[in-house]
């Protein structure tokens, strides 16, 4: 069983689905009392009704975000407070090898990174003056390099990540931690159509991300991602735009 | 102006959020904090805006009474000033957030003294109100609120009002909790003291028996008592029975000698004394702090300010509870049932091997308050180390114990309680009582602007007369 803090309150941006759902699951089933917001609300109904007192779901696009800091001071007092606040939303939309969408691209950093710094933000500035607090991003090992297959997908995560960074080295000395997860190709709605091999489950994802939250820093969640990114992340520019990874 | 003055404050901004624990920190919640600077600005607010409120003065209360999760947190503590002193009658007017030390060096420096004190010189005047504490001199001299001339409050509605202890509302809103009223401000009765020193005598006694032996025998004379109980024994410790001094000695009424300078705990410090609270060790000091007293009874000098507050020389002695924390239960029983619901406390944590790491007794007469807390009988305060490893057993036996004193007539006190049930409150206070402060709530509060986790937990806040629409 893992062990990490017993969160109170925690808010899941991006929790119809995916690692977010299940991490809605998990942490309701350890007590935690969990806003859950996403855009598609009949999916977040089923884990509302199985916990009934302790999941609030809340319908929400990420990418409507006029009254943001209103909702969310509305969603602390709903929980009762917050200890922890998880990104999860996140998009990746096909894209051609030949395609130039910018549409599909604009769309792709407002969902993972634009909306996720609105979230981020709010969150850091309540924490930094409660001295306390979780903040926990989901990456991708996707942001560790700009490839040849998904270029907005890939700078959006890296944006994701500085940003992230950036706000743990401001935070760390108040208290808050800022956890940036990357995990690798995973077997979720999103991923479906890429249609991966030996891709890591959604709830052992969930389960890994859990166990890390309340720490500072990045994280991949196997040690073979951990060696195989280290080692993508040093080919030389020349040498990796060669390859066809 | 027509428009509020205040309205360029956003309260419910995330920068506000404080993350407030209650002391010892087994309680705690995020709460919008509010410092206002003066009277005036908290009727407005209160009268202006809306959501609940919760009061808050040093934090000092072992529990959840100055936490509302999310609410505004009215944080006391900047309006800490000495209004008016009248040297004649030793009459002593101080804001809601002036702190106990702040009075009491004040007051050496005139030649007087507080005439009730807690523990610890951090707690403020509004939550010594709010609390209605006692000291060690509680069985002769009651409690903080026997010894106020007036205080002055600002009601839920944002009127202002002077009560005095003949006034209906004064005693439901000293001992009130924080709940109903605001309390901005206190005259207090000063008393007159020639030295700034104490004489104590301290027995080592060697049982249930002869502890309460001991305080009767004193009752009469002494001018404070308390007791010292081996959380590993059957009712042996020490005893200790302390005297003022009543010849000229000019040069303790310096603050200066009173109150040294607090230490802070090493983050070392804190790690090693840690193993002090491991059973053994604690154990092996208990049986050592015993056994020095019977070699070295007899009677010694120490500083009012030494005597009264002892802990308060380390700023944050509390921290060796972490990564735990500190629970206490305080009850109060009726002379006759005391000894038996004590020895048989010791007796249920020995055997479930969750010794308390300290343990005090203390004599009592009745308070005056709407929400009483204590009874002619004995207290008994149990330190207990809480954490992750052992909260679930912990909780179950002091609810047992808690259960124990309930059943033989005991009351809660409730600055102190994390536990009680709505249930375990109302045969706690009465149903009677709970019945009147109700009924004064509902006058003075009844939309229940002023909040806490506390008045929540313990059923106080209910009954409103009327629903928000």
């Amino acid at each position: 069983m893992a062990t990490h803090p017993n969160y109170r309150y925690a808010i899941v941006v991006g929790a119809s689905s995916g690692v977010g759902e299940e991490i809605v699951r998990q942490l309701a089933a350890r007590g935690t009392r969990v806003a859950a917001l996403a855009r598609r609300k009949p999916r977040l109904e089923a884990l509302a009704e199985r916990y009934p007192t302790r999941v609030i779901p809340i319908e929400h696009d990420v990418q409507c975000r006029e009254d943001l800091p209103a909702l969310f001071t509305d969603l602390c007092g709903k929980l009762g407070g917050l200890d922890l606040l998880i990104y999860a939303a996140g998009i990746m939309p096909e894209v051609g090898p030949d395609e130039y969408d910018f549409a599909k691209d604009e769309q792709t950093f407002d969902v993972n990174t634009v909306a996720a710094v609105a979230w981020l933000d709010l969150a850091a500035q309540r924490f930094s003056g409660a001295r306390a607090g979780h903040i926990v991003v989901i990456g991708s090992v996707a942001g560790d390099r700009g490839r040849m297959g998904q270029p907005a997908y890939n700078a959006s995560k890296a944006a994701l990540a500085a940003f992230a960074e950036a706000l743990r080295n401001r935070l760390d000395r108040q208290g808050v931690t800022v956890c940036t997860i990357k995990p690798g190709p995973l077997a979720t709605e999103m991923t479906a159509h890429l249609g991966f091999r030996n891709a890591m489950s959604a709830s052992l994802a969930a389960e890994r991300t859990l166990e890390r939250a309340h720490r500072s820093g990045e994280f991949y969640l196997m040690t073979r991602h951990r060696i195989l990114f280290w080692v993508i992340r040093h080919i030389p520019s020349w040498v990796f735009r060669r390859l066809n990874i | 102006m027509g428009v509020s003055s205040l309205e360029h404050i956003a309260w419910r901004d995330a920068r506000r959020v404080r993350s407030l624990n209650g002391f010892g920190g087994y309680a705690s919640a995020d709460a919008f904090v509010w410092q206002p600077g003066a009277v005036e600005e908290i009727c407005e607010v209160v009268s202006t805006t809306e959501g609940p409120i919760v009061l808050r003065g040093a934090g000092r209360s072992y529990n959840d009474a100055a936490l509302m999760p999310e609410a505004r947190a009215l944080d006391l503590t900047t309006m800490n000033r000495i209004l008016d002193w009248d040297p004649n009658t030793g009459m002593l007017l101080a804001e809601a957030g002036t702190s106990l030390r702040r009075i009491a060096e004040f007051a050496l420096a005139q030649g007087f003294w507080l005439p009730v004190v807690s523990g610890t010189a951090r707690t403020t005047v509004g939550g010594a109100v709010a609390s209605n504490i006692h000291g060690k001199n509680n069985w002769k001299d009651g409690t903080f609120a026997d010894h106020l001339a007036w205080i002055d409050v600002v009601w839920p509605s944002g009127e202002r009002e002077r009560l005095s202890p003949e006034s209906a509302d004064y005693w439901s809103v000293v001992g009130g909790l924080g709940l109903g009223a605001i309390t901005v401000g206190a005259a207090v009765r000063l008393r007159r003291v020639r030295s700034g020193r104490v004489r104590v005598v301290r027995l080592a006694v060697d049982g249930w028996r002869d502890q309460f032996d001991s305080f009767q025998e004193f009752a009469e004379s002494a001018d404070y008592m308390v007791s010292w109980v081996d959380g590993f024994g059957n009712g042996r410790g020490v005893f200790e029975a302390a005297w003022h001094v009543h010849s000229d000695d000019l040069a303790s009424l310096d603050p200066a000698l009173q109150f040294a300078q607090p230490r802070t705990l090493s983050h070392l410090a804190q790690r090693q004394l840690k193993f002090a609270l491991a059973r053994p060790f604690a154990r092996a000091l208990a049986a050592a702090r015993y056994g020095a007293s019977r070699l070295r009874g007899g009677s010694s000098y120490k500083t009012l300010a030494e005597y009264h507050f002892p802990l308060d020389a380390w700023t944050n002695w509390e921290t060796i509870y972490r990564p735990g924390a500190l629970l206490q239960l305080q009850m109060a029983l009726p002379a006759a049932a005391a000894k038996g619901v004590f020895a048989g406390w010791l007796a249920r944590a020995q055997a479930e091997r969750m010794e308390p790491t300290l343990v005090v007794l203390k004599r009592h007469r009745p308070d005056q308050a709407t929400l009483p807390y204590l009874l002619d009988g004995y207290s008994l305060a149990l330190d207990f180390r809480v954490g992750s490893w052992n909260q679930g057993a912990l909780t179950a036996m002091l609810r047992t114990m808690m259960a124990e004193g309930l059943e033989a007539g005991g009351r809660l006190y409730f600055a102190k309680d994390a536990l009680a049930t709505a249930d375990m409150a109302e045969r706690s206070l009465g149903a009677s009582a709970v019945e009147k402060f109700r009924e004064f709530l509902n006058r003075r509060d009844p939309h229940r602007r002023l909040q806490s986790a506390l008045g929540h937990r313990s059923g106080l806040l209910n009954g409103r007369a009327v629903s928000d629409v």
